[in-house]
């Protein structure tokens, strides 16, 4: 998502003649405009001048030494210690069952409902976005996780896991969730494994893998939820969202900072693949999953 | 991460901290969910530092990622806001399911416990944070989120089996 269209021209001398109530309104708007309406700079200077004035009502703010101290030991802990965990062979076994329970959950929803669940939602937002002068269609997929279609059977001995993505094929297979043979057979040449781990992030676990080129990077992310309340939603650049139909899946493809991603969901799994330079490559990746030749 | 991954996520952290506190403050309304809010966003960097370090715009990054982890919490409050508003006429049962004699059939892990039943009464109606909660109770914010999670689970299929 990029500042493109977004207010960057409001002098500073203005925002620090704000009041407060101004300020918040101005930020409540910002986050409300499903875009934002704020550039970057000139939101962090809103929030800036909104401290300041707000301190001098008496509105603290935690210390950020002891915020960065609690993130180290409650929340990035825990993440490295899974990174760790999962870095090494044969130690992922800790969630094993975990996805167990997980997969055996029942779907909450019938693919139909979904599909108008998603279409319901994309027109409402649409109307409501249009009447404030926003493109919908410019945003971001509302997600429910349950499976869009019928899958078809795959033959795993055609579908050969490229040598980067191994580790990623081996580290699902050792959460269990074995049989699950849809990762690429293609990838765009040059790109070698740069990092492939698992996180646990308490209602989600997800399973990535970042290839580089020296120059680029794509990234595969798998998601497994502890919950159907759980889900991600992924930023975008300005335009349209494409639908593309591959293996009986409905795969969502967009752009984001001028590169390709593409967003589906199979057995209740969240797949991703993001940076990809062109269209044509993405599409190439998506149907190699499925065996497809088109 | 590795070594240089880790300082640029603490770099950002220490420049954008207060005012992506402010921001999600002025949004949720409580200082708990507001740095919690903050802290969630860092996680999700932690896991794409290599994507932020390489992006054009990494505050910009920062910022959207906080926009989004910010619906989600309110998305996630509201439906367990609804889920323990729809619960409270049934609270006796609910958490006297265990002690009252005329349900003894029912199996004792599908039923919710009067401190799981406080705990998602504390963060659905009082706003804590899992932070917060976390450490009333006692234990880390990782277990604190698991033990929501299945007490919210076990209330859902109580609610949808009455």
């Amino acid at each position: 998502m990029s500042d493109k269209g977004k207010i960057n021209t409001i002098d500073r001398s203005v925002i620090e003649n704000m009041s407060v109530e101004t300020l918040r309104s101005l930020l409540q708007d910002d986050f409300n405009a499903v875009d934002g309406i704020l550039d970057t700079e000139t939101l962090l200077y809103a929030t800036e001048v909104l401290s300041r004035k707000e301190n001098r009502v008496n509105m603290e703010t935690p210390n950020l030494e002891e915020s960065l101290e609690e993130f180290k030991q409650e929340y990035l802990s825990q993440t490295e210690k899974t990174e760790h965990l999962c870095d090494a062979p044969n130690r992922c076994e800790r969630q094993i069952e975990q996805f167990e329970h997980h997969k055996s959950l029942k779907p909450k929803m019938k693919a139909a409902m979904i599909i108008a669940a998603v279409v319901a939602v994309m027109m409402a937002a649409s109307i409501t976005a249009s009447a404030m002068g926003f493109n919908l269609w410019d945003t971001i997929v509302a997600w429910t996780r349950d499976t869009f279609g019928l899958t078809e059977q795959i033959d795993e001995s055609e579908n050969e896991t490229p040598s980067q993505l191994g580790r990623l094929r081996d580290v699902l297979g050792e959460y269990g969730i074995t049989g699950y043979g849809r990762l690429p057979t293609y990838l765009p040449a040059g790109y070698e494994e740069e990092n492939t781990q698992c996180m646990d992030l308490g209602e989600f676990t997800v399973f990535s893998c970042v290839l580089g080129n020296g120059e680029n990077q794509i990234i595969l992310d798998y998601r497994q939820y502890m919950s159907d309340d759980d889900s991600v939603v992924y930023q975008k650049d300005d335009g349209e969202l494409e639908e593309y139909m591959a293996g009986g899946i409905n795969h969502y493809i967009t752009s984001n900072e001028g590169k390709y991603l593409c967003v589906w969901i199979d057995e209740s799994i969240e797949c991703s693949i993001s940076g990809v330079d062109s269209r044509e490559e993405l599409i190439k990746i998506i149907d190699s999953i499925y065996g497809e030749k088109k | 991460m590795d070594i240089e991954q880790s300082a640029f996520v603490e770099k950002i952290y220490r420049e954008m901290f207060k005012q992506m506190y402010v921001y999600a403050y002025n949004i949720l309304g409580r200082p708990g969910l507001a740095e919690e809010a903050v802290q969630e966003t860092f996680i999700v960097a932690c896991s794409k530092a290599d994507y932020i370090m390489n992006s054009e715009s990494p505050k910009g990054w920062i910022i959207n990622t906080l926009k989004n982890v910010i619906r989600n919490m309110q998305r996630k409050m509201e439906n367990l806001n609804k889920l323990v508003i729809d619960s409270l006429p049934l609270e006796d049962y609910i958490v006297g399911i265990g002690r009252n004699d005329d349900y003894t059939d029912v199996e004792y892990s599908d039923m919710i416990s009067s401190e799981e039943y406080l705990l998602l009464k504390k963060i659905a109606l009082q706003k804590y944070s899992m932070m917060e909660a976390a450490t009333e109770l006692g234990i880390s914010v990782e277990a604190c989120k698991k033990r929501v999670q299945r007490a919210k689970s076990k209330l859902r299929e109580i609610i949808e089996s009455n």
